[in-house]
């Protein structure tokens, strides 16, 4: 008697957060599901937005690993990511352990190193341009005041993918207030049993800072890496075309071009099929590395 | 309610977009049973797929831009509505009021998808001061710098052409380089800028002739303030460039007009002054494939092999290419980039080739320009055009009101009024002529006369054939790639694409 009144509690419970969270299930559907369901179908068909589609099997999958394009992109945004990532993941830790010093403004300091995140892309696009142009931006002006030449960012194909990394460090904050957050919460006591153990700062920063601030590490790469790999807005405005020689052309601008400007939508489908099985197995490969490095309090 | 997606964005000028949101008042005011709704699309490339994605989502406005440009997709796939059920039974409207030039991209076996809205096609502007020779400037005399206000454009037609004494300041200085204007001589204004916002003359030109020479006198203000009175012997670097002239005059003119450094070096010095400007923008530079015969596809438009990389076509790019390797008359992609801005807009160039557009930036930055054609190599001038015209949608669900409302913004008043602001020429032959009396909108009425519409008219996926060639121009520019085999590498790309 008592099992069965616990199972109608726990039917009731289920049914019960099913309604809370339904508003969100009916938009997840609607918005995300049936569009990922019928963009496996479509990727199959050659589809213009005008005609009706027409089924063509594999044609899309065997033509993609045939485009020279699509291996120019996938290059274009793995490098992105190597550069990016790293790079974006150093500098926001660093700015974090900055921020978390005792010092005077540092309300402010924070804010000013969050501020930047909370530009729309595009405007950050439209931003960097200019602070790109050769001749009148504000980095090779700054550059000309210590004597450097400065290089036409935005149309040297050696200087496209830089300006790009360049310009995703402007928007860390987010990041840094996670990693911030993180810092906040290591407890104090390690610190100063550390410091009884004789640890200097760069020990005490290797052996306790990082350790315990590694599960905010695993969730910014986690997170970053999707970002990278779906980088869009800014250099789509700062690159029309994909930049010279194609240098600063990204995976989701080909998928966005494919579908809009030339109107292959069955085409860009498959290709953004391809994009989400990478980003899966690069997701799948950080979370099976994080057993090694990521550390929770109290697991 | 009656939609219209109106191509624009607020980047367009201030007082542009502030008549054309009077012209929708007062359309509205006119038929109070009309809700009218703009919906503003922007433009650079983006108008067209938001209109396919429209219709793929089925909400589709009841009136649209259509872009000779990318029209091909829309006139081929039923997206847009034939207009001769609407033209035949409607006694007040004549297609022969609007130019054939601007209507034939939209006119497909015998259906008319489009009435013109607006055109302009492609010229070589120039810069006429760096074709003339500074002889002096003095400091402004007080008596030339009484303001000469007007208001309207019928006041400023009154106002050209009427004479002025020239000063005793002015005398004095033309007498000491031996120009004697007579005691009697007057200076005819040629040009004025009015400043609506201070309600004053801001610059102007005037003109007088001495010994059969023409002489210019430039109001110039420079950067700490002071103004001078510039005066300039017309032409004296270089004459102005004839309407049909060739690619050997050009030549000749480049040489006159661009300015090297005493020590010029290629890799380490920018020129002074370019002869022309280039961006890697493809419309504005296949035009220079068909001023040798040469061009991009078939007539057909279904294969670029044999057309694009044909004999004709390739000296066609050898001599632009020359242009910025040979000659350093063109910047190249690079040093555009170091400039860091439009190098004729900055006065670093002497000509460019864009269209009527600009006529807006020109009148703002008071530029005293000229227009003619594009150099040709023994053949007549040729040009693009590029025009717009108001369609009505298939899935329109008003298309009665959709076409009074094409009717009204394409007649002769509401044309007339949007052309006084520069954008384009309009497709209203009447209202077009009304500005002919101005040398520069005479020129392009000129123009429309060689010019030929774009490949996005007969090619549905020309967007894509103009990536590749702004690719092939990229490798030519950076990896200085021999143009024959660009050209034959890129033809062979477009025959694959388009096969497909």
């Amino acid at each position: 008697m008592k099992r069965t009144a616990a199972h109608s509690d726990a039917r009731d419970g289920v049914a019960c957060g099913l309604l809370w969270i339904s508003p969100w299930l009916v938009g997840f559907a609607v918005f995300v599901a049936v569009p990922i369901v019928l963009s496996g179908a479509l990727s199959f068909c050659e589809f213009d937005g005008i005609r009706r589609p027409v089924f063509i099997g594999l044609e899309h999958w065997r033509g993609l690993f045939a485009d020279p394009l699509v291996w120019k992109v996938l290059r274009n945004t793995a490098v992105y990511a190597a550069l990016a990532l790293p790079v974006g993941t150093v500098l926001g830790v660093a700015m974090a352990l900055l921020l978390n010093q005792p010092i005077p403004g540092q309300t402010l300091w924070r804010s000013v190193v969050f501020a930047p995140s909370l530009l729309p892309l595009v405007a950050v696009g439209i931003i960097w341009t200019w602070m790109f142009n050769a001749r009148f931006g504000l980095i090779n002006s700054a550059l000309a005041l210590v004597g450097i030449s400065g290089p036409t960012w935005l149309n040297d194909a050696s200087w496209a993918m830089p300006s790009v990394v360049i310009l995703g460090l402007w928007s860390i904050g987010h990041t840094v207030v996670v990693y911030l957050a993180g810092l906040q919460d290591v407890p104090r006591e390690l610190y100063e049993a550390s410091h009884l153990d004789g640890a200097g700062p760069w020990s005490r920063l290797w052996h306790v800072t990082l350790p315990m601030i590694s599960p905010a590490m695993f969730f910014n790469i986690v997170v970053g890496l999707i970002f990278v790999w779906q980088i869009f807005a800014a250099p789509y405005v700062m690159f029309p075309g994909g930049g010279p020689q194609r240098n600063a052309y990204f995976y989701t601008m080909y998928v966005y071009d494919q579908a809009f400007a030339y109107r292959r939508f069955g085409y860009a489908c498959a290709l953004s099929w391809v994009q989400l099985l990478i980003i899966l197995a690069l997701t799948a490969v950080a979370f099976r590395s994080s057993r090694h490095w990521v550390h929770y309090r109290g697991a | 309610m009656l939609r219209v997606a109106n191509w624009g964005s607020p980047r367009v000028e201030e007082d542009f977009m502030s008549l054309e949101r009077q012209l929708w008042d007062e359309y509205m005011r006119a038929r109070p049973e009309v809700a009218l709704r703009i919906e503003q699309v922007p433009g650079q490339g983006l108008y067209a797929p938001k209109m396919i994605m429209m219709h793929l989502a089925g909400s589709m406005p009841d009136v649209m831009h259509l872009d000779a440009a990318y029209s091909a997709v829309f006139t081929k796939n039923g997206v847009v509505r034939d207009l001769m059920p609407f033209i035949e039974k409607d006694p007040d409207f004549r297609l022969s009021d609007y130019f054939d030039s601007a209507l034939s991209f939209a006119k497909r076996d015998g259906a008319v998808y489009a009435i013109p809205w607006d055109f302009t096609p492609m010229v070589m502007w120039y810069n006429k001061e760096l074709f003339d020779a500074e002889l002096f400037r003095i400091p402004l005399p007080a008596a030339l710098a009484g303001s000469l206000d007007y208001e309207g454009d019928d006041a400023y037609r009154e106002l050209r052409g009427r004479l002025v004494p020239v000063s005793p300041e002015l005398r004095d200085a033309l007498a000491s380089h031996g120009i004697e204007p007579g005691p009697d001589a007057r200076l005819a204004v040629e040009l004025a800028e009015f400043d609506a916002k201070s309600k004053s003359t801001v610059a102007w030109r005037w003109g007088f002739t001495h010994a059969g020479q023409e002489y210019t006198v430039r109001r110039k203000a420079s950067a700490d303030g002071t103004e001078s009175a510039v005066v300039f012997r017309d032409e004296g670097k270089a004459p102005y460039p004839r309407w049909g002239w060739t690619w050997n005059e050009f030549l000749d003119t480049c040489r006159a007009v661009s300015v090297f450094p005493a020590d010029y070096q290629p890799d380490r010095d920018l020129p002074l002054v370019y002869a022309v400007t280039f961006e890697n923008l493809v419309p504005f530079w296949t035009p220079w494939i068909w001023t040798n015969g040469g061009d991009v596809l078939n007539p057909e438009g279904d294969r670029a092999t044999g057309y694009l990389d044909g004999p004709k076509s390739v000296e066609a790019m050898r001599f632009l290419t020359d242009l910025f390797f040979k000659f350093h008359y063109a910047p190249t992609i690079l040093e555009r980039e170091r400039i860091g801005q439009d190098p004729f807009m900055n006065g670093q160039a002497a000509m460019d080739l864009k269209g009527h557009w600009m006529m807006i930036d020109y009148r703002a930055r008071r530029f005293d320009v000229g227009v003619t054609t594009i150099p040709t190599n023994g053949i007549p001038p040729v040009t693009v055009i590029f025009p717009v015209g108001l369609a009505i949608t298939t899935k329109a669900t008003h298309p009665d009101v959709a076409w009074d409302f094409i009717k009204y913004f394409t007649s002769q008043d509401v044309q007339a009024r949007r052309m006084a602001q520069g954008i384009a020429v309009s497709g209203n032959r009447a209202a077009a002529e009304r500005f002919a009396d101005d040398p520069l909108e005479q020129a392009f009425l000129r123009a429309t006369e060689i010019a030929r519409p774009p490949w996005g008219v007969v090619v549905e996926d020309y967007a894509f054939v103009e990536d590749l060639l702004r690719e092939m121009m990229e490798t030519i520019h950076y990896q200085r790639r021999d143009v024959a085999e660009a050209l034959r590498d890129t033809a062979r790309l477009i025959d694959a694409a388009l096969e497909k």
